[in-house]
């Protein structure tokens, strides 16, 4: 198997991040949520998007500061679950800051590829209690209609009446993101399409928490990700799409660049329906390094999937020990501290971060963090962000079903 | 991306009253009370899947074995590292999730078991297709709406294009239950079900010592439908001998066939045969355009297969999707 291949063309087209649009808990838009991983802010609170009787603690990281008639103009956001409200949202943050009008975008040859592992789940919970409480002749049919994942994509085509342009809805769960990231590589890479907008989406939602407090890694009230008192979780909602287009299309038009995709892999560890495998963690990371025609020693530092569970957090250090060896650990740090665990969005969310650390050049920080598990062992960059010259940065994402993706962003440099 | 031919190289289903995929070019409905194929399935762990993830692995155990790529005990006759996973499905494992949303309502958390949540995670179908088969190279799914299982094969083509595998399960699959009934109110029918097929390089084929029963030709995804099919046969001109039409196919025309009750060879409503398969649709067409290019086309011919998903703006769809089979020439 040649997992190395970086094309088959000839001379296959670099592609470059030029715009970029998040929902967090944190901040909504790149630059306040770039002002959030700076200040390694923390988006924390009591969660209201359910009834949370019964639980003992429900911290979680919710966007509360999100008005969808803000970003949303042509369509009716209520014609739109919350999960495709982020999404669109996003992407129209992603089209102005690429300083790109709808027009513009509209005259291209398009991909839309957005992932997410609960689609609509939270109008699914709703939908479900309607019918126990009444049943199913009571439900809704504006929310019932809002349910297809497949929206979260052909929502953003009807924002934005997108004619030439194919569409994926990517439900890997929680390395959705970056499926989307790499989808959208390989379609500019290959001169399929002209500009890409991709990225992750999900809204909290009740069947998700609650799965994961069943399985009693919810923390009570702070991710902790690396730290040796780490207690799980917290979920979180967003979205990231990321607009990338050719380097030659950036250079033509004199569009700030944030970084380059210089690659990325997949692969499924096909043993374990949740257990992450570490043999399979690095496989994935060695993948993505040869796509990306990179070497371990390169990296300047890795967005961790870095979840703050036990299993994850060992098992992800393991496997990057594995490839970059026990003495030449690259700093490892998880966004997920500030913005808890937003699903099929977080590993859009977390390229979007790496995006921007490398225009900036910081690193963002780990927030919440005390005293480094020694079975963990990495420089995760505690509680403050770090200013750093950065060349080459890795982004993790693993999801259940042993899902793995990694993505290699680069700065770009001029020639000149 | 790729110009690298890519060819079928097994077929698989999981549709009651189906004995092989070649049925799917009959003209009747099964009827009877035929056996569900999910009893095929047996051993450990059948408790905590859902009826997705049955009816995929069963079509999905189907194509691997023809397709030569595992042995009698399930396990991969080639490095798992080379095989890549692509499902399409738009309701998936929804009935899982509702059921867990239900108890979750009636009988908050503790209703609920630490065992089914992997079962709710969106990609659980591809995955328990690779822990069962160790297939363990790119695994990803799609919900695409209609288009998706056409979507979901030219997915596949661009992983064994790329390099990033050498060869791809692809499964189309959709459950007929309670959740999907209620989620769909506006169908009366449902499809219960699921296609698979394996691709990869015609080299590699030629490699295993395998015969190639088709190959991928083009793939367009439009906003119409026309426009869809107007471009791949712009690239693949020969002469149409199937066609494979989308859900709710009124109103929609493809260049050199029209709608109408066809015989073998014409024009195949597989919607309309077995209930409208959403997700599925796109693989079991290729499924039932492979079986008709590898046994059933007039001998000699050279006809293609036209397989069409989603009418986009001519009907009430998002997007029109088409592709096209052609017969399989040696590597």
């Amino acid at each position: 198997m040649n997992t190395g291949m970086r094309g088959t063309d000839a001379t296959p087209r670099r592609v470059v991040v030029t715009g970029l649009g998040v929902v967090t808990s944190i901040g909504i838009g790149i630059d306040a949520f770039t002002t959030g991983l700076r200040e390694g802010r923390g988006g924390v609170k009591p969660i209201t998007a359910f009834d949370t009787t019964g639980f003992d603690y429900a911290n979680g990281c919710e966007v509360t500061d999100f008005d969808p008639a803000q970003w949303i103009h042509r369509v009716d956001p209520d014609e739109l679950g919350r999960a495709s409200q982020f999404s669109v949202a996003a992407t129209r943050m992603a089209i102005e800051d690429a300083g790109l009008t709808v027009d513009e975008v509209r005259a291209r040859r398009s991909l839309v590829s957005v992932g997410t592992t609960d689609g609509e789940s939270r109008d699914l919970d709703q939908l479900v209690e309607t019918g126990l409480a009444t049943g199913p002749e009571s439900y809704d049919p504006v929310v019932a209609r809002r349910v297809p994942a497949g929206r979260l994509s052909s929502g953003i085509i009807r924002e934005f009446a997108l004619e030439d342009v194919e569409a994926v809805t990517i439900p890997t769960a929680c390395a959705a993101g970056n499926y989307a990231v790499g989808y959208g590589y390989d379609a500019l890479r290959s001169g399929d399409v002209d500009v890409a907008l991709v990225g992750g989406a999900d809204a909290l939602c009740r069947k998700t928490f609650t799965g994961f407090y069943r399985l009693g890694t919810i923390a009570p009230e702070a991710c902790q990700p690396f730290d040796k008192d780490r207690k799980g979780i917290l979920t979180g909602e967003g979205a990231g799409i990321l607009l990338l287009e050719s380097l030659d299309s950036a250079l033509a038009r004199g569009a700030r660049i944030y970084a380059e995709v210089l690659g990325y892999g997949l692969a499924c560890d096909a043993l374990h329906p949740v257990a992450p495998d570490r043999d399979s963690i690095a496989r994935t990371i060695d993948i993505a390094h040869r796509n990306a025609g990179v070497t371990p020693d390169q990296i300047d530092f890795v967005s961790a999937h870095g979840t703050g569970t036990r299993a994850n957090d060992i098992t992800e250090v393991g496997a990057i020990r594995q490839i970059f060896g026990a003495d030449a650990m690259p700093r490892t740090v998880s966004i997920k501290s500030m913005i808890g665990h937003s699903m099929g969005a977080a590993s859009a969310v977390a390229a979007a971060a790496c995006a921007v650390a490398l225009t900036q050049g910081f690193i963002p920080p780990t927030v919440n963090h005390n005293e480094t598990d020694p079975e963990c062992g990495v420089d995760c960059v505690p509680n403050e962000a770090r200013a750093a010259e950065l060349n080459i940065v890795q982004n993790n994402a693993l999801a259940f079903g042993g899902n793995n993706a990694v993505v290699i962003l680069g700065k770009y440099r001029s020639a000149a | 991306m790729s110009r690298m031919h890519v060819v079928v190289t097994g077929l698989g289903t999981a549709v009651r009253g189906l004995g092989n995929p070649g049925e799917l070019l009959g003209d009747r409905r099964p009827g009877g009370v035929p056996a569900d194929p999910v009893e095929r399935l047996t051993g450990r762990g059948l408790r905590y899947k859902d009826r997705a993830t049955k009816l995929a692995m069963v079509a999905g155990e189907e194509a691997l074995a023809a397709a030569g790529l595992i042995g009698a005990d399930g396990a991969p006759t080639v490095p798992g590292e080379s095989v890549g996973t692509v499902v399409s499905t738009n309701f998936g494992n929804v009935d899982t999730v509702c059921e867990t949303v239900a108890t979750i309502a009636r009988d908050t958390y503790l209703g609920t078991s630490p065992m089914l949540l992997p079962a709710t995670s969106s990609n659980v179908v591809a995955s328990w297709l690779a822990i069962t088969h160790g297939l363990r190279g790119a695994n990803l799914t799609l919900c695409n709406g209609r288009t998706s299982g056409l979507d979901a094969v030219n997915w596949a083509r661009l992983l064994v294009g790329s390099g990033r595998v050498e060869r791809v399960l692809v499964v189309g699959v959709e459950p007929d239950n309670p959740a999907v009934r209620h989620l769909a109110p506006e169908q009366d029918e449902f499809f219960d079900g699921a296609a698979a097929l394996v691709l990869e390089s015609a080299a590699s084929a030629a490699a295993r010592g395998v015969r190639p029963l088709a190959e991928l030709g083009p793939y367009a995804r439009r906003a119409e439908h026309t426009r869809a099919v107007a471009d791949v046969r712009e690239r693949e001109p020969r002469a149409v001998g199937l066609w494979c039409v989308p859900e709710h196919p009124e109103g929609i025309r493809a260049p050199g066939a029209s709608l109408g009750p066809g015989p073998v060879g014409g024009v195949r409503d597989l919607s309309e045969l077995l209930g409208p398969s959403s997700g599925a649709l796109g693989v079991l067409q290729c499924v039932a355009g492979t079986a008709w290019l590898a046994g059933a086309a007039p001998d000699g011919a050279d006809d293609v297969v036209l397989a069409s998903a989603g009418t986009g703006d001519t009907g009430r769809d998002d997007a029109a999707a088409a592709l096209i089979l052609t017969p399989a020439r040696s590597a």
